[in-house]
């Protein structure tokens, strides 16, 4: 439950190089970039598209609208995983049959940066899986079928159609709204967990681990009334 | 600088796009479909105008036990009751329905109560993969893949069934549709459940609690009373199994008292012979008047009474008072002894009496050689005083002559009174043992499994 996450320098760039603040070309608001990874950044005020090339942000067009999706997390909320403390500074949103699912993208404090897959109140930890991956083709995935990815060992537990609704904040390539991506998820031992996403070609995988709400130490969620 | 800051999510107060009732949406945007408790509609949550889905025409309503909207803390964890179903399950023809009552925190997502039988289970996704064990049941039906352990635990195969739904009201997270079904698996290992639910294109697995009604009820503070229990529940923790626990360690724990007196009183025992003769029995001096127990009177009793009583020496019994053991040896093969002795206290006249019956047979049949009897025989005379003694020995046997000898010693270990002890020390665990088989045999009643199988006996075929 996942994906479009595209390709780009994606997971392993350490950010230590400071970055220069820069202001958005459409509006001027003030806009902070976090990683060196960056590519895509939504201007947080006036929703425009900006494409990051060095240091120059040139203006790409408007994204589209978010759907209220009822998700806890929103950008800037911060937590730890695995010991490891991360901001949330980007969003994927999708679309599936069965509900929204947002990626959120995943500034660790030590420079990495990763992924949040977040949907009705499951969460999902995970990097891009390093090194050639054989994966076999969507149409051809069933549940239950066993799919390795590295060293590990995974069985197909879901197939599904998404389609990315929009992005927000900064990601680290370009966001394509309502492009259709199929997606598959798998469990493997334990804990482990990963998508494969076939947005790309060849497709990608996502490797990490199903996580309890409890276990994250989310902080600066949305807040639901009543509650 | 909260501009990225979503405002607070608020409940929705709507219309059935059918019926015009009121709906409350408590959790907005989390779910895909509503069902109107009035009319059956089941509505679009994502579409602004709640579109009409599907619409359901049951005869019977089912009331939700917990009114939906109710928020409760279970476990520790708050949650609002959003949905319910009724799904059902037949068996050779006979319906099985349980409740389903949906959960929902808007940060911790979903989880579900379900009541079978007033039984109640709270159920989450589980976030680890079962992993696939060999079944402790050898090819019994249904079982075809083997058990499931999860942390550890193994949880054993208890049924497969198709499911459908057959009523449902309120808010779900998915496309819920009345008829819908799916293949449900359970696993248990009280007071847990591992449940799979498989369709087309996916597996989910959970895990469940055992839960009391008296929890759901004050979770949820519900009025009255839980509906009542009947039968056993598949996870439901057995009662006994805490009382045999402790029954267990207070078994050992006294065994190991007894086992410990055991050890001493083998390092206190002295263990010491005292006497021992060697006699003869002769049938061809019987006299006349038959040796009774008192006539041997003490001081000098060797004068023979009857030629065929023997009376042995004296012999000296010292220490504390305890135990006296004379062993018997007999020249007996294929023949038989029959002993009546009485140890008799020199000063005080005190007789300890018992009877000793020897047999010694053996032969050689199609089978080999046999057999059975002993040519000795020892026994306990307990709580004997230190003193000057003598033994009076009345024997008989089916030969003319026996050479026998007695020997006699003082204060021997004994085994029984540890086995004794023992055994009745096994007694209570041994019967709650019994109370929690049947307590199993009562739970696995209604799986694919039972444990004892009425009538028919045809569910182990290979």
């Amino acid at each position: 439950m996942s994906g479009v996450r595209g390709h780009g320098p994606a997971a392993r760039c350490p950010g230590v190089i400071p970055i220069p603040s820069v202001s958005c070309p459409s509006c001027g608001a003030p806009l902070e970039i976090k990683t060196k990874s960056a590519i895509l950044l939504v201007c947080n005020y006036c929703d425009s598209t900006l494409m990051r090339k060095d240091l120059d942000l040139s203006l790409v067009g408007k994204m589209a609208e978010l759907q209220e999706d009822g998700s806890p997390v929103q950008i800037g909320a911060t937590g730890t995983y695995g010991g490891r403390p991360f901001e949330v500074i980007g969003r994927i949103q999708l679309e599936y049959s069965a509900g929204y699912w947002n990626e959120w993208y995943l500034h660790y404090k030590d420079g990495q940066t990763g992924w949040l897959g977040e949907g009705m109140g499951q969460y999902f930890v995970t990097t891009q899986a390093t090194g050639p991956v054989e994966i076999p083709p969507h149409s051809s995935l069933r549940p239950g079928q066993s799919i390795r990815i590295g060293k590990e060992r995974f069985a197909v537990a879901e197939v599904s159609e998404a389609r990315c609704i929009a992005g927000q904040g900064e990601l680290p390539f370009e966001v394509k709204t309502g492009y259709e991506a199929p997606v598959a998820d798998l469990s493997g031992d334990g804990t482990r967990f990963a998508t494969l996403d076939y947005s790309e070609d060849p497709p990608i995988a996502f490797v990490g681990d199903r996580v309890e709400f409890e276990n994250l130490d989310l902080k600066g969620l949305r807040e639901f009334e009543g509650w | 600088m909260c501009a990225t800051k979503a405002p607070p999510v608020q409940v929705k107060s709507v219309k059935c796009t059918k019926c015009a009732a009121p709906l409350e949406i408590r959790a907005p945007q989390s779910i895909q479909t509503v069902a109107c408790g009035s009319c059956g509609a089941v509505l679009d949550a994502k579409h602004p105008d709640l579109t009409i889905l599907s619409q359901y025409a049951s005869r019977i309503k089912y009331k939700p036990l917990i009114p939906l909207g109710t928020k409760g803390r279970l476990k520790g964890e708050q949650f609002m009751c959003i949905g319910f179903l009724r799904r059902r399950t037949t068996v050779e023809g006979v319906n099985y329905d349980w409740s389903e009552y949906l959960l929902y925190n808007p940060y911790k997502g979903f989880r579900w109560l379900t009541e079978y039988q007033g039984h109640w289970t709270s159920v989450k996704a589980a976030h680890v993969t079962p992993k696939l064990v060999p079944s402790s049941l050898s090819g019994g039906a249904g079982a075809p893949q083997g058990d499931y352990e999860v942390l550890g635990n193994v949880y054993k195969h208890f049924q497969s069934v198709v499911a459908q739904v057959i009523f449902v009201v309120g808010e779900f997270y998915w496309e819920v549709k009345v008829g819908e079904r799916a293949e449900c698996s359970d696993y248990v290992s009280p007071p847990n459940i591992l449940s799979r639910e498989s369709s087309e294109n996916e597996i989910t697995w959970s895990i469940g609690d055992y839960t009391t009604g008296k929890d759901v009820w004050e979770a949820f503070s519900l009025p009255g009373e839980p509906p009542a229990v009947t039968g056993v529940a598949a996870a439901q923790p057995s009662p006994h199994a805490e009382t045999l626990a402790t029954m267990g360690r207070d078994f050992w724990t006294f065994a190991a008292i007894l086992v410990v007196l055991q050890i001493l009183f083998a390092f206190t025992s002295a263990d010491k012979k005292v006497f021992s003769q060697g006699l003869h029995f002769s049938k061809s001096s019987k006299a006349a008047p038959v040796a009774s127990m008192p006539s041997t009177d003490g001081t000098t009793a060797t004068t023979e009474v009857d030629t065929r009583s023997k009376v042995s020496d004296y012999f000296d019994i010292d220490g504390r008072t305890c135990n006296v053991v004379i062993k018997t040896a007999a020249a007996i093969d294929n023949h038989w002894m029959f002993n009546q002795y009485a140890l008799i206290n020199e000063k005080t006249q005190t007789a300890y009496n018992c009877e000793r019956e020897l047999e010694y047979y053996h032969g050689r049949d199609s089978d080999g050689p046999w057999s059975e009897g002993s040519k000795t025989d020892e026994v306990t005379i307990p709580g004997v005083p230190a003193g000057r003694y003598f033994v009076y020995v009345y024997p008989d046997s089916d030969q003319d002559e026996v050479d026998f000898s007695l020997v006699v010693y003082r204060d021997v270990l004994q085994w029984w009174p540890l086995f004794l002890g023992l055994f009745f020390l096994a007694i209570p665990p041994l019967w709650v043992k019994y109370r929690q088989w049947s307590f199993e045999v009562e739970r696995w009643k209604e799986s694919d499994h039972p444990l004892i199988t009425s009538g028919e006996g045809s569910s182990d075929d290979d």
